[in-house]
């Protein structure tokens, strides 16, 4: 249950929409105006430190941790140095009404904006990589052929080192670049290039004790003004605190905590970065939490759980402001805001304690899109930890997601790092594992391919018959092509040569960012930035990779098997009458579909061979992949992965062998084709896990859904349990486990055949939901509304 | 010359299966049931030979089945769905095999105890961590006695457990050896009507055997232990004050600990349609009904009652 003071705040963040705001792209513009010449680091830390020296002081009723990233609640900053001016200006009036990830904008900041905008006309990261990029490849960029990552957004998803933040706040970074500057030798570029990064990090920390020093007086002032007293004691709490940290290390826990936020807020402010995890936040706040609570019994239970609601609550406010693709890319507002709790200790000792409890506690009761908490597994952990998670994934809220320790480590040791760091691996990104105590930049998001438009090329010879131009290789024509072995070989062409795109443009990307772009507070908490004068987007972090991700992975595979079993062994159709049916979306060919539908086997049915060949592709992507260096020295990691890219991607891709319509979207992640696995989860599980994922250096992502039924009560609780350990046991990295609800049921109905594995589950009685008639299919719609309501 | 292997038509190989015996599972339902309850959910099970099932949700309406049909029993119904006059199928299956669209299927697959077997293998791992296995169902399993006894012996030979699903009808000693091996861990044991007369009016046969045979697992301590008595209630009709007094003075007299409750479902009905025939429909109980007689087997038998697949 939630107390009355989290209850009232989480009811204003549910009643708030997010909003643009305009107060930082004023400040900015001033600051840009006035450092303009200094060397770039110097520079882009000066620009932040005036942020932070003039922007709004915002506490807010109820707080007990404070920092906001803008001045409104639950805003959004603009950033002009990343996105494009352009659309800025002519989407401006779609923001508030847009269909995907809506964003409130007042009058006065609408007119502030669009007279503010002007000035960055063309000076955006966004304008410049048009002509940066080969020109190819912004064109298959356009035509959702591939994506190419860092063109109007940050390099920067960090995990922070919070060991040695928390231990030496944030002026013991300061004495270390003072040091640092101080033992410099000789007067290369090089070391020259080093003391202005030492130098920029002293500024920009100095920009953040300035802004916790406002924040305190702030506080202060409220206080004063604060009749009640109980809220008056808590401001002139957060005042001390304020004064404290983030400059000193903390004494108390609420201190932690204000450090932790502080740092990650400013994280936002910086630059409009996401995916900056919490770390493994049960370790790191342990000793904090012990001394207090435990030891000496400063503060309850209920007061500890309330401020890290508080924190949570405060993880909900910062958002990265997205364009129209992206918004429908990566729907809902995702911050990627991991917290990760479990695991073992860099020394292989079970590392669960009573916060790790506490933690999943303030998601369960909270309920909140942030953060998104991971338990990591090993054999040492505890039967309760994993049970706690199973309740509430019985509880529909698919929140948390599990994690495999021994493949985590596996694909961390994969990376280059030591055992201890692999022990201690936390997740860089969404999902992606990097050696621990935060050492990695993971650059997540070097680029996506759609593999649906690789099929689509080896059947046309390049040709993408969207456009009708000459977009991939010629691979030559596939109705000359013998069996399925030369088939397979013209699409690995076609697949390779477009991680080879990316991975170019990308590195070409990189390079601009170093020289521009580096971000200097984020690479200075990231372990190895400090010791190596370099920001991460110089490949000063000690451990630096960048994801590849790929969109329709098993329509992929699903396809060659069609086209396996239907063209090549047992001749239904002519490679012809395929190219002719799929150009055509089947229309007139239903019979054809519905072949192509139920005949050959499909990946998500535990048959090793459809497996075997989505496992094929997978590794030989993977294989080719990582070996790549990106162009900070660092490597490219492959992980099967496609975030909502399935959306956008499969939208503008034709219809595929596997059955699938054109304009569909693809598969979910690592997930099978919706609708094709019908044999039950424990199918679905096997064919994931049996993709040796240890070798996808950035893990694979598998959302499994269920039927509240077959998951009810403490029975249910012990399937979710044997289904989590089953698919660890065959080498599973990440699970996430939605139950099933109405909505999805009712939308069953109008959609059959995406829904087809979708069963329902009576004593005895054997039912696929889409065969039931719709008297039946209704019943059961009540009946999980009902069981929703028990 | 080497044995024929054994055969059964199997009408599903069901894995996830969570309501049929402890942990995950994965059911078999063999074919065929020398009962005809008249409310069973699973009617396409009941009669021993291959038939044809209709799921009028996946029909395209391409027509190629009404061309395909030698006998001409396809036709365009007032519904304008498919239909089979099953009077004139000659079960030449040439439909089933020509419907790309999964329309027209086979209720079963002739499947030899390795095939099934193999199947039943692949999610060993999930029953080893919740402590589930295989459960037999059907039709009736004690009416393919052979096929039964080796698909257990083969499981023990893989350290697969086993769940026996049975209406109690059929050779009591054949189910007191099945009942003995080691590896069954669980029986679930169907008690559809303990009114002898009422039984056969409902189900076509009388529950003479099936008590008998009852009585025999009962009466030995290990075996009673591995019970778990499943019963139908229907509402008016096996629902009976007199009826559940009656049955609860048999489990006691019998030291019968665990029963399963299975409120009636209509979900029975459509399927019947779908192979041709007529299922009448029937009422639930209502919750309050299905409490009052949880309480009195918990209070008057000292049982443990659980209700499941309530719709």
């Amino acid at each position: 249950m939630l107390n009355q003071r989290i209850q009232k705040m989480r009811n204003k963040l549910w009643d708030t929409r997010p909003c643009v705001t305009s107060e930082r792209l004023v400040l900015q513009t001033e600051a840009y105006k006035r450092f303009a010449g200094d060397a770039t680091p110097i520079f882009r830390a000066e620009v932040i430190k005036y942020i932070m020296e003039n922007m709004t002081t915002l506490i807010m009723d109820d707080e007990l941790i404070v920092g906001t990233a803008t001045n409104k609640y639950r805003g959004a900053n603009l950033h002009p140095e990343f996105q494009s001016s352009s659309w800025y200006v002519s989407d401006i009036d779609d923001f508030p009404v847009r269909t995907k990830d809506p964003y409130d904008l007042s009058a006065e900041d609408r007119e502030i904006i669009l007279n503010t905008l002007p000035y960055w006309e063309g000076k955006s990261m966004e304008d410049a990589s048009k002509t940066l990029l080969p020109k190819h490849t912004e064109e298959c960029i356009q035509d959702d052929i591939i994506t190419v990552g860092l063109r109007n957004g940050v390099s920067g998803e960090t995990t922070c080192d919070h060991d040695k933040l928390l231990k030496i706040g944030i002026k013991g970074y300061i004495e270390e670049c003072q040091e640092n500057i101080k033992n410099v030798k000789g007067t290369s570029r090089e070391s020259r290039e080093c003391m202005n990064f030492w130098k920029a990090c002293i500024i920009q920390c100095e920009g953040l004790i300035k802004y916790a020093h406002r924040m305190a007086d702030e506080a202060d002032k409220q206080a004063r003004e604060c009749t009640d007293v109980k809220r008056k004691r808590e401001l002139m709490t957060i005042a001390e605190n304020c004064r404290i940290v983030p400059e000193n290390p903390p004494n108390t826990f609420q201190q932690a905590l204000q450090l932790v936020w502080f740092v990650h807020v400013y994280f936002h402010i910086e630059v409009c970065t996401t995916a900056n995890g919490f770390g493994r936040f049960d370790q790191y706040m342990w000793p904090y939490y012990e001394k207090d609570v435990i030891k000496d019994k400063i503060i309850t239970e209920d007061e500890a759980l309330e401020m890290l609601e508080c924190l949570y609550l405060k993880a909900c406010e910062v958002y990265e402001f997205r364009d129209k693709w992206y918004a429908t890319s990566f729907a809902g507002y995702p911050m990627w805001e991991i917290l990760v709790v479990g695991g073992q200790t860099p020394e292989g000792k079970d590392a669960t304690n009573d916060l790790s409890y506490m933690c999943l506690e303030a998601a369960n009761q909270l309920k909140t899109t942030q953060p998104v908490m991971a338990v990591r597994v090993w054999d040492g952990t505890p039967e309760k930890l994993i049970q706690k998670g199973c309740r509430m994934i019985q509880d529909g809220q698919a929140n948390p997601g599990f994690f495999n320790d021994n493949a985590a480590m596996k694909m961390t040791l994969g990376k280059g790092c030591t055992i201890e760091e692999a022990r201690d691996w936390t997740i860089v990104g969404c999902i992606q594992p990097g050696p621990g105590g935060g050492s990695t930049d993971g650059s997540p998001d070097a680029g996506y391919v759609n593999m649906g438009k690789m099929i689509e090329f080896v059947l046309h010879n390049g040709i993408d018959p969207a456009t009708g131009k000459l977009m991939g290789l010629q691979t030559g024509d596939p109705r000359n092509f013998k069996d399925i072995n030369e088939f397979k070989e013209a699409l690995k062409k076609q697949i390779l040569h477009h991680y080879k795109l990316i991975a170019e443009g990308y590195n070409i990307m990189q390079s601009v960012h170093m020289i521009k772009y580096p971000v200097i507070f984020a690479s200075m908490v990231t372990k190895g930035c400090v010791e190596s004068g370099k920001s991460v987007q110089e490949g000063g972090a000690k451990y630096s990779t960048a994801g590849l991700f790929v969109t329709g992975a098993a329509n992929m595979a699903d396809s060659i098997v069609a086209i396996e079993k239907c063209v090549y062994e047992d001749k239904d159709m002519t490679m012809d009458q395929l190219i002719n049916a799929l150009d055509n979306n089947f229309n007139g060919e239903e019979r054809m579909r519905q072949l192509l539908l139920n005949k050959p086997e499909k990946f998500g049915n535990d048959s090793e061979h459809v497996d075997s060949v989505y496992r094929e592709m997978m590794h030989f992507i993977a294989d080719n992949v990582q070996q790549w260096p990106d162009a900070r020295g660092g490597h490219y990691s492959f992980n099967v992965h496609s975030q909502t890219v399935n959306v956008s991607h499969g939208a503008v891709t034709g219809a595929t062998p596997d059955g699938r319509l054109s304009g569909e979207a693809f598969c979910d992640n690592a997930s099978p084709m919706m609708g094709r696995d019908i044999s039950g989860p424990t199918a679905t599980v096997k064919s994931v896990a049996s993709m040796r994922q240890e070798d996808f250096h950035d893990g694979a992502l598998f959302n499994l859904r269920f039927d509240p039924k077959g998951v009810a009560g403490e029975k249910g609780l012990r399937s979710i349990e044997g289904i989590i350990k089953t698919y660890f046991k065959f080498g599973g990295e990440h699970i996430q486990i939605n139950v099933v609800d109405d909505e999805t049921l009712k939308k069953a109905q109008i959609n059959p055949e995406n829904y087809k594995g979708l069963m329902v589950r009576v004593a005895g009685y054997m039912a696929y939901f889409t065969e039931l008639d719709k008297s039946a299919q209704d019943t059961i719609i009540y009946r999980t509304t009902h069981f929703k309501q028990a | 010359m080497a044995n024929r292997p054994i055969k059964a038509l199997i009408g599903g190989i069901q894995k996830f299966s969570t309501e049929d015996g402890p942990g995950i599972r994965t059911t078999v339902f063999i074919k065929g049931c020398p009962l005809n309850c008249q409310w069973c959910h699973n009617p396409e099970l009941i009669n021993f030979d291959q038939e044809i099932i209709q799921m009028p949700n996946n029909c395209i309406k391409c027509g190629v089945c009404i061309e395909q049909c030698p006998e001409k029993a396809i036709f365009v119904n007032k519904e304008e769905q498919v239909d089979i006059n099953r009077e004139l199928c000659n079960k030449c299956m040439l439909c089933v095999k020509n419907c790309y669209a999964n329309a027209l299927q086979l209720v079963a697959k002739e499947m030899s105890v390795q095939e099934v077997l193999e199947q039943v293998q692949q999610d060993k791992a999930f029953y080893t961590n919740t402590g589930g296995g295989l459960t037999i169902s059907g039709g009736e399993m004690l009416a393919q006695p052979a096929f039964s006894k080796e698909l257990i012996l083969e499981s023990a030979k893989r350290g697969i457990d086993v769940c026996l699903d049975t209406s109690g009808y059929g050779d009591g000693d054949l189910l007191e050896e099945m009942a003995r091996m080691s590896n069954v861990t669980d029986i679930l044991y169907d008690m559809k009507c303990i009114d002898s007369k009422k039984h056969l009016q409902l189900t076509g046969n009388d529950n003479k055997i099936i008590l008998e045979n009852l009585k025999i697992i009962a009466r030995n301590m290990g075996l009673r232990e591995k019970l778990q008595m499943r019963m139908p209630l229907i509402s008016h009709v096996n629902d009976t004050d007199e009826i559940i007094s009656l049955t609860a003075d048999f489990y006691r007299a019998n030291h019968i600990k665990r029963v399963t409750l299975l409120p009636y479902h209509n979900l029975g009905v459509s399927k019947e349609q779908h192979i041709g025939g007529l299922q009448e429909t029937f009422e639930a109980p209502s919750d309050d009904s299905i409490d009052k007689i949880k309480r009195y087997f918990e209070d008057y038998a000292h049982m443990q009652v659980e209700i499941l697949g309530k719709l």
